[in-house]
């Protein structure tokens, strides 16, 4: 059981939920965005977070926008995981959410909530930020609503102001045409937090990798792009893309840096082979 | 906009009742549906979201209680083990011998269930990946496998 | 038709499968009282002081109760157990303060509240480092705690809670005789029960004083001895109630939730108070399954006869004792695994670390003493180049050898190991040495392993039955096993109804267990109760039927040998249609003129084991247990060999079960028996950080099996039957686990070409061996 109270708010519009925030804020308390709530229900659960009111904004019509839409793909941020798999729009997309958490987790699981929690894996991210130059999004808080490219949105963590909330992801429709493919690794279980997980497109003869689990948060380099693309073996390629990734690898419970090292080459080297045949 | 701010009393739709609770709006649907309706078929194992024990049918998708408020469930349809009455699928669990202590068993029969309804065509590779959500410490998963598979085959043919 | 040999319905299902069968936490009272502990966040530590200042003027707080509170130390063996710490603490995770409120949110922000101060102490880590002579003191009264059941040999001013010796032959002789010799030291982690329902209890003490017990436990019995015994309340008015428990695994035959709850109770007048482990609590405050350390050096003729075997056990007990003296007994006495060896040398350490203390688990520290054993025997087979099947096969224990303890078995004692090991050479297809490759860098391997296990119960354990009958004729069962999962209620009816040739549908067994009404079963543990309570109910239904048939010797005017019963009916053996309904007898007859005789019939039937006796502390020499069940157990694996990642393919297990009572209740506890041991293989382990706190508190972190990550299971029994059981069955509740994580390792290690000689085996734990053997 949760011990402490608050206050549960679910807004219809975005205007609502900005509103309330707002008021709760005003009168000296704190509130937070609420979205599939399996982070925060067990954070509060022991007691590691604390907020007096939290507002659902998952089913406000805009955050469960799944659909195509001129060039773009639009997802909700309200939209759970195991819809956008259902639905999916974007494969790529659907195979970096499907290994998040359980199934029975991922009907729960809100795109906005993956991005914006505070686990550092934030696997969902890692498809927009292989497309970074060709996705947006649309946030909304006490100033209205911003139309931010993901490069500024989202660097490892969600950048917002204070207040605001993610309303949807936009992706140019070419990027689910592309040659992809997301990989996640373990330390032995199929349900179990990553030891890395790497997502990869192709587009053209350029490679493009975004990895998650390896250092804090999930990160992209260009560095890294351009070795993988360059003309070397696939071996070469992955063990010289690694050797760019410098010290702070992860050393957890799941795994030591020494093995994620091993296992991330060798995952590369594979999915370079998969997706240049 | 809905707002529940302090205990109150809320509707909820449990097994095609509409049932009155007064929950705090902290409480998440699991506390409830236990203490306040005595729907104890819903388990708590973990409240963690792991374990899959305290799992209801929620709008025929499978979600794990304990990961849920209350308040969010109002205007929701809520099957727990409870409402599942000469189901197959219990049949299938018995015959199988699909539990031994049976504190698992009601999320595997809600989780079970939402499969059936959702996709009675799936393979078993679906299966498996919709019963991962839920752990057993007693069996050694394939009775439970064994149990579901029965009943999705007979559907299939 | 007979019950015996068919897959009844567990007796319970119905309920299990609507929602009905009620657990411990599902029953709530309004008007109970929560409370919650707080708990330490050091692992060793001295308190300097508790703060409950602020958390005792919070909202709906009653009462907070801290170890200064309670002069009181606990333990089944050795009392070296505050219920609440007291001056210091000695695990992460340890109670330090109890509080009671109106509600459950109220009790738990209360006990966030409560602040403690520490002065910290060095941490030990492990049994090896415990034994140090500069190790830290982590029991600095041991020489002053009170022994409640010898034997044990605390060695005060050291961190050695218990020492057991084993001395069989001459080990000079057994050396001189050998020609290969083997030597391997393992390392094996705590596990967790990780029983799916948490544990609880809930305490209400009345004004006449009966302290009413409602507790996950399978103990009951030895929850109202030990509460009666610590708070000096006589044991009739401790009555404890064991409804339904949600999975046990030996986890829920320690008492601590019980003490607790009657504190919290006691510190608000006897109201009815309510105590939940959360999850967290459960893996970190309850006790775990122990692990361990070992050194074990076999010594062979060139043709692989086994000639000595030298063992030392370091048993990581964690902060306090609880059973593992009786545990490290348990390890000893079948120390050598199911082989004949004629010189034996084993020690067993019990060590206190700054662990969380340990408790039985499921195969009584026989699943990490069989992994030693079983990994040293493989290392052996390399060693002479034999087949490991063969091997095992060779020096398998015979009827006429002894065992480690001086035992001489038979075979209705021991059972067919010959047997087991030829099915098994026929599952595993190919010869479990060999290694064949799939793929450039997949290859498949088998690893075999033998197991055994005794009971290891008190050399007076014993159970009870009680049988009633309803007016219509049917029964109602009364035992004191708890039902965890294992069947146990079904086995007794099907045991009853064929004693009586009734259906099984006319046998009502209680569930629920009441120490008031129901008779007393010493534990339901050690696999002893299909035995124990078998024989009590055959008792109490021989009684029955002699009591039938002396009313219906008068009412069909015959001697009551000439009767028999069957189908509910008591009828003259040459002439059945000559006979008496149950229904109009066992509630007296009456005449057709309306008298009446005889009463209501009663069975009463009732079991002690006999001939055991405690180990001899000089040589370990004595008789541990009635009878041994044996088996073979074998895992085939596909390796990738440049990352260590794996499938495990199949998984075998041949047991000799006596005979087959409930075949799918018997296959269904092998393979759940199975997957935990594969759990403990893979990946199961309670791991702790560099300041001893525990990190896998949640199930996120103590990663057990999940759906499809099983194998093939494939299980066969053998039938030997065990003369003096209830139609010949043998204890099986726990043995699927034992040789499993064995068998996983030895498949592993053949695969991988190195030697894995602890636990879990992770691929990464593989791949790093690999790349050392490289280096
Ligand atoms: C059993 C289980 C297994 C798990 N396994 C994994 C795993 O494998 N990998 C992994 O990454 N995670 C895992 N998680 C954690 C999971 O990622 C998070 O719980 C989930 O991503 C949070 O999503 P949510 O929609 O439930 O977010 P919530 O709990 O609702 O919110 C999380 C945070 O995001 C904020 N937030 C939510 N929506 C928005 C929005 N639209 N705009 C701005 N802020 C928002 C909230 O304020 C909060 O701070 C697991 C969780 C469970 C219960
Ligand atoms: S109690 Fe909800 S998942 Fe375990
Ligand atoms: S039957 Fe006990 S947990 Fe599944």
């Amino acid at each position: 059981m949760i011990p402490f109270s608050f206050e549960y708010h679910r807004a219809d519009s975005l205007e609502e939920a900005a509103l309330v925030y707002q008021q709760i804020q005003a009168s000296g308390q704190k509130p937070i965005y609420y979205g599939g709530g399996t982070e925060i229900l067990t954070m509060a659960r022991l007691a590691q977070i604390h907020f007096d009111a939290v507002i659902d904004i998952k089913q406000i019509p805009q955050c469960q926008r799944l659909e195509r839409a001129d060039d773009a793909i639009v997802f909700g941020a309200g939209v759970s995981l195991d819809r956008i798999g259902q639905a999916n729009l974007w494969p790529l997309l659907s195979q970096a959410g499907a290994r998040v958490a359980d199934h029975s987790v991922r009907c729960k699981i809100t795109l906005g909530g993956n991005l914006a929690g505070t686990l550092p894996y934030r696997e969902v991210a890692l498809p927009f930020m292989l497309f970074s130059s060709d996705a947006h999004g649309l946030v909304f808080g006490p100033g209205g609503s911003r139309d931010v490219p993901f490069k500024e949105l989202f660097n490892g963590q969600l950048n917002l102001r204070p207040g605001e909330f993610l309303v949807e992801l936009r992706v140019a429709q070419f990027a689910a045409e592309v040659p992809a493919l997301s990989v996640k690794k373990t330390r032995l279980d199929w349900v179990d937090y990553p030891l890395f997980t790497v997502a990869m497109v192709r587009v053209n003869s350029e490679i493009r990798v975004a990895f998650s689990g390896v250092t804090g948060c999930p990160f992209i380099s260009d560095a890294i792009n351009r070795t993988l693309s360059a003309a070397a073996s696939w071996d070469d390629r992955a063990q010289s893309a690694v050797a760019h990734i410098s010290d702070s690898v992860v050393d957890d419970l799941h795994g030591s840096a020494k093995y994620r090292r091993f296992l991330l080459t060798r995952t590369l080297a594979d999915m370079l082979a998969k997706i240049e045949e | 906009m809905f707002s529940y701010t302090t205990r109150q009393s809320l509707i909820l739709q449990v097994n095609q009742d509409a049932l009155t609770v007064t929950p705090r709006p902290s409480d998440t649907l699991l506390y409830t549906l236990r203490q306040e309706l005595g729907f104890t078929g819903a388990k708590p194992g973990c409240e963690n979201g792991d374990c899959g024990a305290c799992t209801v049918i929620f709008d025929n998708l499978p979600l794990k209680s304990c990961l849920m408020l209350t308040a969010e469930a109002v205007g929701h349809e809520i099957t727990t083990v409870e409402g599942l009455h000469h189901t197959a699928l219990q049949d299938a669990f018995m015959d199988h011998w699909a539990f031994q202590c049976g504190y698992c068993t009601s999320g595997f029969l809600t989780t079970a269930h939402a499969l059936l309804t959702r996709h009675p065509d799936a393979d078993r590779q679906t299966m498996v990946e919709w019963l991962r959500s839920n752990l057993c410490r007693c069996t050694g998963y394939q009775e439970i496998g064994d149990a579901v598979w029965s009943v999705l085959q007979a559907r299939q043919t | 038709m007979s019950t015996i040999g068919q897959s009844v319905r567990r007796t319970e299902a119905p309920n299990k499968v609507t929602g009905r069968a009620k657990y411990n936490a599902d029953t709530h009272v309004p008007g109970t009282l929560w409370a919650h502990l707080a708990v330490s966040s050091e692992a060793h530590a001295k308190i300097l002081g508790i703060d409950r200042d602020n958390a005792m003027t919070m909202a709906g707080v009653k009462a907070i109760v801290t170890g200064d509170d309670v002069s009181l130390l606990c333990g089944e063996v050795l009392e070296d157990r505050p219920p609440l710490a007291k001056s210091k603490v000695r695990y992460y995770g340890e109670p330090i303060a109890l509080v009671v409120a109106t509600g459950e949110a109220e009790a738990i922000l209360a006990a966030l509240a409560i602040q403690v101060d520490y002065q910290k102490l060095p941490v030990v880590h492990t049994p090896l480092e415990a034994m140090s002579s500069d190790a830290p003191l982590i029991h600095e009264d041991l020489g002053h705690y009170v022994i409640a059941q010898p034997p044990i040999s605390p060695q005060p001013g050291t961190n050695i809670a218990d020492v057991v010796k084993l001395r069989k032959g001459d080990m000079n002789v057994g050396w001189k005789s050998s020609a290969v010799s083997i030597e391997g030291n393992f390392t094996l982690p705590s596990i967790d029960h990780a029983a799916m329902e948490t544990r609880s209890a809930k305490v209400e003490i009345l004004h006449d004083g009966r302290v009413i017990v409602h507790t996950t436990t399978q103990a009951p019995f030895e929850v109202q001895k030990l509460l009666s015994q610590y708070f000096g309340i006589k044991q009739g008015k401790v009555i404890v109630n064991a409804p339904l428990v949600g999975g046990a695994f030996g986890g829920k035959a320690t008492v601590q939730l019980e003490i607790l709850a009657y504190l919290a109770s006691k510190a608000v007048g006897g109201r009815l108070v309510q105590l939940v482990n959360s999850r967290e609590q459960d893996f970190k405050t309850s006790p775990v399954g122990t692990g361990l350390q070992a050194k074990i050096k076999l010594g062979a003729t060139r043709q692989g006869k086994l000639t000595a075997a030298e063992l030392t056990f370091w048993v990581d007990v964690g902060a306090y004792t609880d059973s593992s003296p009786r545990m490290a007994r348990a390890i000893t006495s079948d120390c050598t695994g199911p082989y004949r060896v004629d010189h034996v040398h084993c020690d067993t350490y019990c060590l206190y670390t700054n662990h969380t203390y340990a408790t039985a688990y499921r195969g009584f520290g026989h699943m990490p003493m069989t992994f030693c054993i079983e990994r040293a025997m493989d290392k052996l087979a390399n060693a002479l180049s034999i087949d490991p099947l063969q091997l095992r096969r060779l020096n398998a224990i015979q009827p006429g050898q002894t065992t480690p303890t001086g035992v001489t078995l038979n075979l209705s004692r021991l059972g067919n190991l010959d047997a087991c090991i030829d099915r098994m050479n026929d599952l595993v297809t190919k010869p479990p040495g060999q290694v064949t490759r799939v793929a450039p860098h997949r290859v498949r391997a088998t690893g075999v392993s033998c197991f055994w296990k005794t009971s290891s119960s008190p050399p007076d354990a014993s159970s009870g039955a009680i049988i009633t009958f309803n007016q219509e004729g049917s029964m109602n069962l009364s035992t004191g096993t708890v039902e965890f999962g294992a069947g146990t209620k079904t086995t007794s009816a099907q045991i009853l109804a064929e004693r009586m040739d009734m259906s099984i549908e006319d046998i009502h067994v209680h569930t629920h267990i009441n120490t008031k009404v129901d008779p007393e079963h010493w534990k339901t543990v050690a696999s002893l109760s299909t035995f124990m309570v078998g024989r009590a109910v055959l008792d109490a239904a021989d009684d029955a039927i002699s009591q039938l048939k002396s009313l219906a010797a008068v009412v069909l005017r015959c001697a009551p040998t000439d009767l028999a019963v069957g189908q509910g009916r008591v009828f003259i053996k040459d002439d059945p249609t000559m006979n008496v309904a149950f229904k109009d007898i066992v509630h007296g007859y009456q005449y057709p003129e309306g008298n009446a005789i005889g009463g209501q019939v009663i069975g009463r039937g009732t079991y002690i084991v006999r001939h055991l006796s405690p180990l001899n502390p000089d040589d370990g020499q004595g008789r541990p247990g009635p009878a041994w069940t044996v088996g073979c157990q074998a895992v085939e694996v596909e390796l990738d060999t440049s990352d260590g990642t794996y499938e495990i393919l199949r998984a075998m297990t041949v047991v000799d079960i006596g005979r087959l009572i409930n075949p799918k209740g018997a296959l269904g506890m092998v393979m759940g028996g199975m997957c935990q041991g594969l759990g403990y293989g893979s990946r199961e382990a309670v791991r702790y950080d560099a300041l001893g706190r525990l990190v896998t508190d949640q199930f996120r972190t103590y990663r057990t099996m999940r759906m499809g990550e099983q194998p093939n299971y494939q299980v066969d029994f053998i039938e030997t039957p065990q003369i003096d059981a209830p139609y010949g069955a043998r204890a099986v509740g726990e043995h699927g686990v034992l040789a499993i994580p064995s068998a996983l390792a030895n498949a592993l290690a053949r695969a991988a070409g190195v030697e894995i000689d602890s636990l879990p085996a992770t691929p990464e734990a593989i791949w790093r061996l690999g790349t050392e053997v490289q280096a």
